[in-house]
């Protein structure tokens, strides 16, 4: 089920209605009970992967506990990196070693499986989870419906944020255990109005007006890859944002996954403040693992090879996370030079060279190498296939990202609400959220999901 | 210490401060009275659109230069008018059921032995198998089934990767939904049955409930009740030229015409239409969707099909247009089963009825892609013998059969005609 459809619509005050009725015991029962049907309606066999995965991950962890030991400790990951192998890098690694058609035959029935929605997510969640208790971080959890709720929690389940437990542990305690709980409501409805527009009038709409292949000009190159930047960075920004939202209305907590990605100072930067959640997770479970500085070219180079293949399994995916190594590690040789640049330079140099990978998320090589040539030709003769209302929609989105402070506007983290200021008060309301979200609904278009259900 | 209480609200994880828990209740009902009001009004207000199947339009009544406007009506209600002409008409010989893929199929393609009146298709919006199959199901209650043979059309695998071989767009007139549960040939034990109508409710409220609540809804309604006389719809091309002056909203001068030509579409049309109407009277009124891209372009022949010369804005020819990615497939394994049930239902109503049978698969315009929705499909086929299968996905390479990606040209339907007939669907 996605977040922008009206089924959800309907969905979640019935799930919140039986969360908040509820007596606190049951509270738990409740919320895992929703997040199984809100996987399960896309099909019983991911349901059912989740669910295995879900008692591995569970029953493992008393393993590593009473047995320690790297062979435990890579048994436990063993069963969840293999479903997501499985349904998410068979096909792929059969491409490229050139299977022949009976080997695709064989493998056939597994290759008619869709890949599971989340998959990558919460194999990530049950990967650190088991980690942690390895390595005495974490004791294992007793409570199976509070660690499924865990790894299935639906507001985050499809696209993150990814969690850590201990993350959550405390919140899930403390709602199975006090009868008052005191939910944000209203930062949450804002942040569910909000991120809905966004993903409805800022990222479809730029999705709409996307033409890769009908750039003729250099002019028509360089807007697609502004425009895709643009939509992809409100895409998933707009799902953390509902997600969080959606968790607030459950008194739950979650972590900010984007920290003002575009106004990173350098590519360094950037990956602190883009996917958060997966940043750190690969900091602290593949690059700390490897070394961490020790070794810090070949780390970052493997880092960002696993980041890219973590979001498709593609060759254009690899080049992806390949350009990034690039970036970071070039910017660690050039940071002298570089962070005497004014601030704005910075910021600037880093949104150009992040936005000209993004494309290589959007189709092949070939595409990508057609589209970076029709940019550097230079070639600005010609009848453009941009409209006019596009480019202007670009510029809207732009100002929005580069000249206003989601950290004042949105999070209010300086607490003096300083920046609903430059709001009118009648525009930071319920009633207006509502509005908004009344505009987005029916503006909807279904068959537009969104880009992170598909890692 | 205002501080220290911001800082006491302060949520770990996203860091920022908190609202206080007062007011949430009443921040609460402001919400959802404000949200549930606004789309109850929007409901209300799309309610205004009228039905066109009620008008039972006489499609064979427009001459062969005669077409029908469908400009500024709403998918469902483009399909209303088919359903309600065969409702109201004498059926075809042949009828051809299918979506967009094989809209410009018409009569004088098939070639010799069909004339005005001989076949009609129903194409429209991005109908899927099920659909399909519940319009059949309703054409054969009240008897009005083509008399002479049945062509279906199944959304090629690989054109939306899977998406409308089985999966419903909800654009079939709400009544025919799911005609398909009740066939006694399809027929499930109880307790499945029981559970596939539970759902099958609760797909029909929500494509309701879209319909409804839609942007594009919205904004028909002052189209629907300004362009409401069918007889308005119909243009004569014979009267049209290619005179700019005529079109809207060239027409209106100065700052009108100024911000009305940067006004969309959806909301100048009705205006510059009033205006256009008093200012010309008859004359205007005739000509004033010539040439028009969105009009001609919508319009519909008396055979139902519309004419590839008035395509507009189509999409060029693009070799493999749509990607096949994994994480967009719209067929799963277990599909096959369902599209076995919905061919050979379809069938067995053709059967029963003594009419010819066959299944279309039009192909795309790609290179030879192996994909997990085509196995899926294959599978399908070949657990439904005895059923005549014009599978036209050989066709894909080659680029005169083809309008651009998704839409094959005249060529092709003309290399269907000719291999319906030698296979005996179709008359020679």
């Amino acid at each position: 089920m996605n977040f922008n459809t009206l089924e959800f619509i309907v969905y979640l005050p019935i799930v919140l209605a039986m969360f908040y009725l509820s007596p606190p015991r049951f509270r738990m029962g409740v919320l895992l009970l929703a997040s199984l049907f809100f996987y399960g309606v896309s099909g019983f066999l991911p349901l059912l992967g989740l669910v295995v995965t879900i008692a591995w991950g569970f029953t493992t962890a008393f393993l590593v506990t009473r047995h320690p030991g790297s062979a435990r400790k890579i048994l436990a990951v063993a069963l969840p990196l293999f479903f997501l192998f499985i349904f998410k890098y068979l096909d792929f690694t059969l491409t490229s070693v050139a299977a022949s058609d009976d080997t695709r035959d064989f493998f056939g029935p597994l290759l008619m499986v869709v890949m599971p929605a989340g998959i990558s997510f919460y194999t990530f969640q049950v990967v650190s989870y088991s980690l942690d208790v390895a390595d005495g971080k974490l004791e294992p959890e007793k409570d199976l419906v509070q660690f499924a709720t865990f790894i299935s929690f639906f507001p985050q389940l499809i696209a993150g944020p990814i969690l850590r437990y201990e993350q959550i542990r405390d919140q899930f305690h403390r709602i199975s255990t006090e009868r008052v709980l005191n939910p944000d409501i209203v930062t949450g409805l804002k942040f569910i109005c909000v991120g809905f527009a966004a993903k409805i009038f800022f990222a479809d709409m730029l999705s709409s007006n996307l033409r890769f292949h009908a750039a003729v000009t250099s002019l028509d190159a360089i807007y697609s890859v502004f425009s895709y930047s643009f939509r992809i960075y409100y895409d998933f920004w707009a799902y953390s944002l509902m997600a969080i939202g959606l968790a607030k209305l459950f008194s739950i907590d979650l972590p900010r996954n984007f920290r003002e990605p575009y106004l990173a100072a350098n590519p360094q930067d950037f990956w602190r403040r883009w996917h958060v959640t997966l940043s750190y997770w690969l900091r602290d479970y593949v690059y700390m693992r490897l070394g961490g500085n020790r070794a810090y070219i070949r780390n970052i180079v493997i880092v960002f090879l696993a980041c890219g293949l973590w979001h498709g399994a593609g060759w254009n995916f690899v080049i992806w996370g390949a350009y990034h190594a690039v970036l970071v590690a070039g910017y660690r040789l050039v940071s002298p030079w570089w962070d005497r640049l004014p601030g704005w330079a910075g910021i600037t140099l880093t949104f150009l060279l992040v936005s000209l990978g993004w494309p290589l998320f959007n189709g092949g090589i070939s595409e990508y190498a057609e589209l970076m040539a029709t940019i550097f030709a230079f070639d600005f003769s010609g009848e453009s296939t941009v409209r006019n209302f596009s480019w202007i929609l670009l510029g809207l989105v732009a100002a929005v990202t580069f000249l206003t402070r989601e950290d004042k506007w949105l999070f209010n983290t300086d607490g003096a609400r300083t920046g609903w200021k430059l709001l009118p008060k009648l525009a930071d309301s319920p009633a207006s959220y509502a509005a908004v979200l009344s505009l987005a609904v029916v503006c909807l278009r279904y068959r537009d999901t969104f880009i992170y259900f598909r890692f | 210490m205002a501080k220290a209480k911001a800082e006491a609200l302060r949520t770990p994880l996203t860091g920022e401060v908190a609202r206080t828990p007062s007011k949430m209740r009443r921040a609460a009902v402001a919400f959802c009275l404000t949200f549930f009001g606004l789309m109850g009004g929007v409901y209300l207000w799309t309610g205004l659109l009228t039905s066109m199947r009620s008008e039972h339009f006489d499609f064979a009544s427009l001459a062969a230069d005669e077409r029908l406007l469908v400009h500024g009506l709403t998918r469902q209600q483009g399909g209303g008018l088919k359903i309600g002409y065969i409702e109201a008409h004498e059926p075809p010989r042949v009828g051809l059921f299918g979506n967009h893929q094989l809209q410009y199929v018409r009569t004088d393609l098939l070639g010799e032995g069909y004339g005005r009146g001989d076949f009609f298709n129903f194409w429209f919006a991005n109908l899927a198998l099920p659909e399909l199959h519940d319009t059949l199901l309703h054409l054969e209650r009240i008897k009005k089934l083509p008399t002479e043979a049945i062509l279906v059309q199944m959304t090629t695998p690989n054109n939306d990767n899977g998406r409308y071989v089985i999966g419903y767009s909800g654009e079939l007139p709400f009544d025919l939904m799911f005609a398909h549960l009740s066939d006694p040939v399809t027929e499930l034990p109880a307790p499945a049955r029981a559970w596939e109508t539970m759902l099958a409710r609760g797909e029909a409220l929500f494509a309701h409930l879209k319909y409804r609540l839609d942007l594009f809804s919205i904004m028909s309604v002052p189209v629907s009740l300004n362009l409401s006389g069918l007889d308005q719809r119909v243009i004569k091309l014979s009267q049209c030229d290619d005179a700019a002056e005529h079109y809207r909203p060239a027409r209106i001068d100065g700052l009108l015409g100024a911000v009305l030509r940067v006004t969309p579409p959806i909301i100048r049309d009705p205006i510059v239409d009033r205006i256009n109407q008093k200012a010309g009277g008859a004359a205007a009124s005739a000509q004033r969707f010539c040439g028009n891209r969105n009009y001609i372009a919508a319009a519909l022949r008396y055979d139902g099909a519309r004419s590839a010369e008035h395509r507009w804005n189509d999409k060029e020819l693009k070799r493999d247009e749509n990607p096949l990615k994994n994480w967009s497939v719209d067929l799963q394994r277990d599909d096959d089963a369902i599209i076995v049930r919905h061919v050979a239902g379809m069938a067995e109503i053709a059967r029963r009825n003594g009419l010819k049978f066959a299944l279309v698969i039009p192909p795309v315009y790609e290179t030879e892609r192996r994909s997990v929705v085509n196995e899926i499909a294959n599978r399908a086929l070949s657990r439904i013998p005895g059923i005549y299968v014009a599978d036209g996905r050989g066709y894909r390479g080659d680029s005169e059969m083809f309008l651009n990606y998704d839409h094959p040209s005249d060529k092709y339907v003309r290399a269907l005609s000719a291999e319906l007939k030698k296979a005996g669907i179709l008359s020679k």
